[in-house]
């Protein structure tokens, strides 16, 4: 599909962002990528999400698709190479249900720097119970998808690399609990679309501290926080990118 | 010979849901009645649906699959009949864009709205009319959220049609009126006089009595 204008709105550290760039990569489609500022959304994401307003959104040819899943399953369907999700209905439907389950540890994760106390500790909990049943899902297999790396790893790979901002601010080790888990993201890494698309763990938890510092600062504004450093230019290899207020 | 069970609950607009899809793919079920808001769940659900332990659950040829809008994809690849979802694949994404927004948007603070008080009720109540809006301006020529006939979104936004309008005229509620929302008005009627939706919402009068038996639960026991 040659002629093709694929364009992606999205955020470096964004593990809804970092599903379509290896959906994207795994099917070797040529895309432009465009860094947003969430604390100063661009026009044209406000055009191409007015509903949201939120990144990951995939313009193809002029055309907006928004909500990761749903980006996703368009790739799988518009370009059928190199197919993501099974061909037959029930394990399409076991992959969906999975892939929907996945998104359990965002909510559970947020807790461990934005709460403190019993509520964090709780998080931490609710955390390490859904990696359990996700640990239990995987088994034995090499990837989610069986032999073939499928919907329900690149749903969950990008967690991956929040995995060590998790275990930093809960002090806690994944590993300890989910070895399995650890292995296959490992796996996964060795996968191209998935080691270009991921982003680095120490600068995942960088943002992380910022976020946290800046809930601290709003909830107490004597605490003295520059509020205009929020780019960090020569930070990721020389790639402007503005670190992003709150879909976090 | 395929074997259809769903488990569900006659008051769940999501099991409500897949028995609409399995209508209109003209597919014959065997309904199981779970107890579920009395937390009385069979060993046959906690089965089929360890994970979530929730209705819906479609059991096909002995195989189950659990929430409801994966249920909907599944009938819909599955058995032939009237689409669910688009075949053109921007369209297909956008169904699945605005029954996302109805589940995860719309239901909470429409839920809220009906059930809460005070200041709780307020703040729902704004959140649901600007959601509302929202939903105003995807109808825009057409007569269902589908086209021309009933598709996913029209299917998941049964709640609306049916639960939030009942809570509505028991709570005194006006979020939803054909003054305000006139193309959601209209849908509400067209929605409301197909007839596999009219055979298989539950009835408005069990439905009324029983939320209105939770209110009066929820105030004695205050």
């Amino acid at each position: 599909m040659a002629n093709d204008e694929v364009v992606l709105l999205d955020s470096y550290v964004s593990m809804f962002g970092m599903r379509v760039r290896i959906a994207l990569a795994e099917k070797g489609i040529p895309f432009e990528y465009r860094e947003e500022n969430l604390r100063n959304k661009s026009p044209l994401l406000l055009e191409m999400n007015p509903v949201y307003k939120k990144i990951p959104v995939l313009i193809h040819n002029g055309k907006p698709i928004c909500e990761s899943l749903i980006i996703v399953q368009y790739i799988d369907v518009v370009w059928k190479d190199r197919p993501l999700l099974p061909s037959d209905p029930y394990q399409r439907a076991q992959a969906r249900f999975w892939a929907d389950y996945v998104d359990k540890i965002f909510f559970a994760g947020r807790k461990l720097w934005t709460t403190k106390g019993e509520e964090k500790e709780s998080g931490k909990k609710e955390l390490i119970e859904y990696l359990q049943v996700l640990e239990g899902e995987l088994g034995n297999k090499p990837y989610f998808g069986g032999d073939i790396f499928g919907f329900v790893d690149v749903a969950f790979v990008p967690y991956y690399c929040w995995f060590y901002a998790y275990e930093t601010c809960g002090n806690f080790s994944i590993e300890q609990y989910c070895p399995k888990l650890i292995a296959w993201g490992k796996r996964c890494l060795e996968r191209e679309s998935v080691s270009k698309s991921l982003a680095d763990p120490h600068k995942v938890y960088e943002f992380v501290q910022i976020m946290k510092k800046r809930r601290l600062a709003k909830q107490d504004p004597t605490t003295e926080l520059d509020h205009r450093k929020n780019v960090m230019s020569d930070h990721f290899n020389g790639q402007v990118c503005t670190i992003a207020m709150v879909s976090f | 010979m395929a074997e259809v069970k769903l488990f569900g609950n006659w008051g769940s607009p999501f099991s409500c849901r897949i028995e609409i899809a399995l209508k209109l793919k003209g597919v014959e079920y065997e309904f199981i009645e779970e107890d579920v808001y009395n937390d009385n769940k069979s060993p046959l659900l906690l089965k089929y649906n360890p994970v979530h332990k929730k209705i819906p659950v479609l059991l096909h040829n002995g195989k189950p699959i659990c929430e409801s809008v994966v249920i909907l994809e599944y009938i819909d690849e599955t058995w032939e009949g009237p689409s669910i979802l688009p075949k053109d694949p921007y369209e297909r994404a956008m169904a699945r864009f605005w029954t996302k927004f109805l589940e995860e948007k719309c239901f909470p603070p429409m839920k809220q709205a009906s059930w809460s008080t005070g200041e709780e009720q307020e703040k729902a109540k704004e959140e649901a009319t600007e959601l509302l809006k929202i939903l105003e301006g995807t109808l825009s020529g057409k007569k269902f959220f589908g086209g021309d006939s009933i598709g996913m979104v029209d299917i998941v936004a049964n709640f609306i049609a049916h639960w939030f309008i009942i809570l509505q005229e028991i709570t005194g509620l006006e979020l939803l009126t054909h003054e305000k929302f006139p193309k959601l008005g209209q849908w509400l009627d067209d929605y409301l006089s197909c007839s596999i939706i009219k055979e298989t919402l539950p009835p408005k009068d069990k439905l009324t009595a029983s939320f209105q038996a939770r209110i009066q639960a929820a105030t004695t026991s205050k």
